[in-house]
C-alpha cells in the first residue's frame, strides 16, 4: 500500500523549496513521519491552515521511494486558545519538539499519540504560564521520557541504590542521587523534588490546575538535563522561553 | 563524478534553496552548454549584488546605500508603519497600491519550535522607531503559528496611543464557503464586519 490513512499530529513545519513545506508529524499508526505538503505556502492554496503546528488531522500520505506526501487532510482537533497565548505556545513547542526527537521514525507508538493530544488538550484549555514554572509542563515532559524509555529514578539513588535523602539530580545516572554518590549531581531542593514526584504521578488535567512555582522551574531545569543527556540534544522550545 | 571545477558548480547550485542535487546537475549543464557571454552576467549579477545591496539602516528592507527606495522617498507617510517577516513580503503590499507608509521588516518569526526569540529579529529596533509621529503599526506577519505569536509580541510591546492593527485574515478571495478549514473559517467569523454603517 503506497497510500495511508492515519491521524496525526502536526509537531512542526519548516519551508520547503518555493511553496512546499516540510511536516514532522506524530502519526496514530506509524509514529514520527516526516512528509512533504506541496503548495501550502501559497495563499490559494486548498490547505489552509489544517496543516499547522499543533493541529490534529486525518491525513492521506502518499509513501513514495526516498519521501512522504499529504495528499489529503482533514481537521480533526484545532486548539485555538493555546495559539493565542505566548506561554501556552511555548508549552505546546516544548511538548512537540520533544516527541519529535524522543521518538525515531516509523516506531507505532498509539500511546505517545494519546499523550500528545491530550497534553495540547490541556494546555488549551486553559493555561497558567510562565511556561517555565508550569507544572503541565514538567508533566508533560516527564510523561513523554516515561514512554521513551527514560524516566528519571525517584524513589531511592539512581548511583547506589539507597533510600536515604536525595541531594542532587544526575542526568548521566538517570535520576536523584544520596549524599555518598553526589559525583556530578546538581544540588536539587524538596521542593523541586516534590514537584518531579507530582509530575510523574498526577494526570495531566490535574497538573494543568496546579500553580506555577520556583520548584517546578527547578525541576524542568534538571528533568531537560535528563532529556538532552538521552535525545543529545537541547529543547529549542526551552531556550525560547529561556529557562 | 566530474572535474573539480565542475563538481564544484554542482555544489554550489544544490546549497540554493528548492534545488537538489538532480536539478542542480541539470542546471550546471544547461550552464555548460551556453556561450560565455550568455551565462557570465549571472555570475556579475551575484557579484555586483552582493556588493551593492545591504540592509536599509532604518527598516531592514534591501537597500543600496543606507536608506531603502521606500524610506528615501519623502513622499511615504512616516505615520504608518507596516511590519512584515521577510523583504519579499514588501512586493505584494506594494502591488496592492493600498499602502502609502513605511515598513519594518523583522528578518523572520518568533518561533518556540525553532528557538527564534526576540533577539534573534528586529523587534528592539522598531520600538525604537515608534516614536511620537508614528500613530499606526500595521502586523503583517503571516497568518501562520509563526507569524501570529510574532503579532501578539509586538503588539504587547506597543506604547498605548499607537493604533495596533493586524491584517485582517480569512476567506480566500474567488474561494468556495465549502473547501474552508476550520481555522480559517473561525478567523474570518471573529474578524467578520459590518456592511452597512454602525457607530463604532
Ligand atoms: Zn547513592
Ligand atoms: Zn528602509
Amino acid at each position: 500500500m503506497r497510500y495511508a490513512t492515519t491521524r496525526a499530529v502536526v509537531l512542526s513545519s519548516r519551508p520547503l523549496g518555493e511553496a512546499d513545506r516540510w511536516l514532522t508529524l506524530f502519526t496514530r499508526d506509524q509514529g514520527r513521519i516526516d512528509a512533504v505538503v506541496k503548495g501550502v505556502r501559497r495563499t490559494t492554496s486548498r490547505w489552509g491552515g489544517r496543516l499547522e503546528p499543533f493541529n490534529v488531522c486525518d491525513l492521506v500520505l502518499y509513501r513514495g521511494r526516498t519521501r512522504a506526501t499529504v495528499t489529503s487532510a482533514q481537521l480533526v482537533d484545532v486548539f485555538r486558545h493555546l495559539r493565542e497565548d505566548r506561554e501556552a505556545l511555548t508549552a505546546a513547542a516544548v511538548g512537540c519538539e520533544a516527541a519529535a526527537l524522543l521518538f525515531a521514525e516509523g516506531e507505532p507508538e498509539e500511546r505517545v499519540f494519546a499523550l500528545l493530544r491530550s497534553g495540547l488538550r490541556e494546555i488549551d484549555a486553559g493555561f497558567h504560564g510562565p511556561a517555565t514554572g508550569a507544572p503541565l509542563v514538567l508533566g508533560f515532559l516527564v510523561k513523554l521520557l516515561y514512554e521513551a524509555g527514560y524516566l528519571p529514578v525517584l524513589d531511592r539513588c539512581a548511583s547506589c541504590g539507597a533510600g536515604g535523602r536525595a541531594l542532587a539530580f544526575s542526568a548521566a545516572r538517570g535520576g536523584l542521587v544520596c549524599g555518598d554518590c553526589l559525583g556530578d549531581g546538581v544540588p536539587i531542593t524538596p521542593e523541586a523534588i516534590a514537584a518531579l514526584h507530582a509530575a510523574v504521578a498526577l494526570p495531566l488535567a490535574e497538573l494543568r490546575a496546579a500553580p506555577p512555582s520556583a520548584a517546578v522551574e527547578e525541576a524542568l531545569r534538571d528533568l531537560h538535563l535528563l532529556f538532552a543527556y538521552h535525545a543529545g540534544t537541547r529543547l529549542r522550545a526551552l531556550r525560547f522561553a529561556r529557562l | 563524478m566530474y572535474s573539480p571545477s565542475v563538481d564544484r558548480l554542482i555544489k554550489e547550485l544544490a546549497r540554493l534553496p528548492g534545488i537538489g542535487p538532480r536539478s542542480a546537475q541539470r542546471l550546471a549543464f544547461h550552464i555548460l552548454r551556453q556561450k560565455p557571454e550568455q551565462v557570465l552576467p549571472l555570475a556579475q549579477a551575484i557579484v555586483e549584488v552582493k556588493e551593492r545591496i545591504g540592509f536599509c539602516r532604518r527598516c531592514f528592507n534591501l537597500a543600496e546605500g543606507a536608506l531603502c527606495t521606500i524610506c528615501a522617498d519623502s513622499r511615504r507617510d512616516g505615520g504608518v508603519i507596516c511590519v512584515v517577516e521577510q523583504p519579499a513580503d514588501i512586493v505584494p503590499v506594494e502591488r496592492t497600491g493600498e499602502f502609502r507608509g513605511l515598513y519594518h521588516v523583522l528578518g523572520g518569526a518568533l518561533s518556540p519550535l525553532d528557538g527564534v526569540d526576540p533577539d534573534d529579529l528586529h523587534i528592539n529596533e522598531l520600538l525604537a522607531r515608534v516614536d511620537e509621529s508614528v500613530h499606526e503599526v500595521i502586523l503583517a506577519t503571516n497568518p501562520t503559528m509563526t507569524g501570529e505569536a510574532t503579532a501578539m509580541y509586538i503588539a504587547d510591546q506597543m506604547p498605548a496611543r499607537v493604533r495596533v492593527t493586524r491584517l485582517a485574515s480569512g476567506l480566500p478571495v474567488g474561494g468556495d464557503l465549502e473547501y474552508a478549514d476550520e481555522l480559517t473559517l473561525g478567523r474570518a467569523f471573529a474578524g467578520r464586519r459590518s456592511l452597512r454603517h454602525e457607530e463604532e
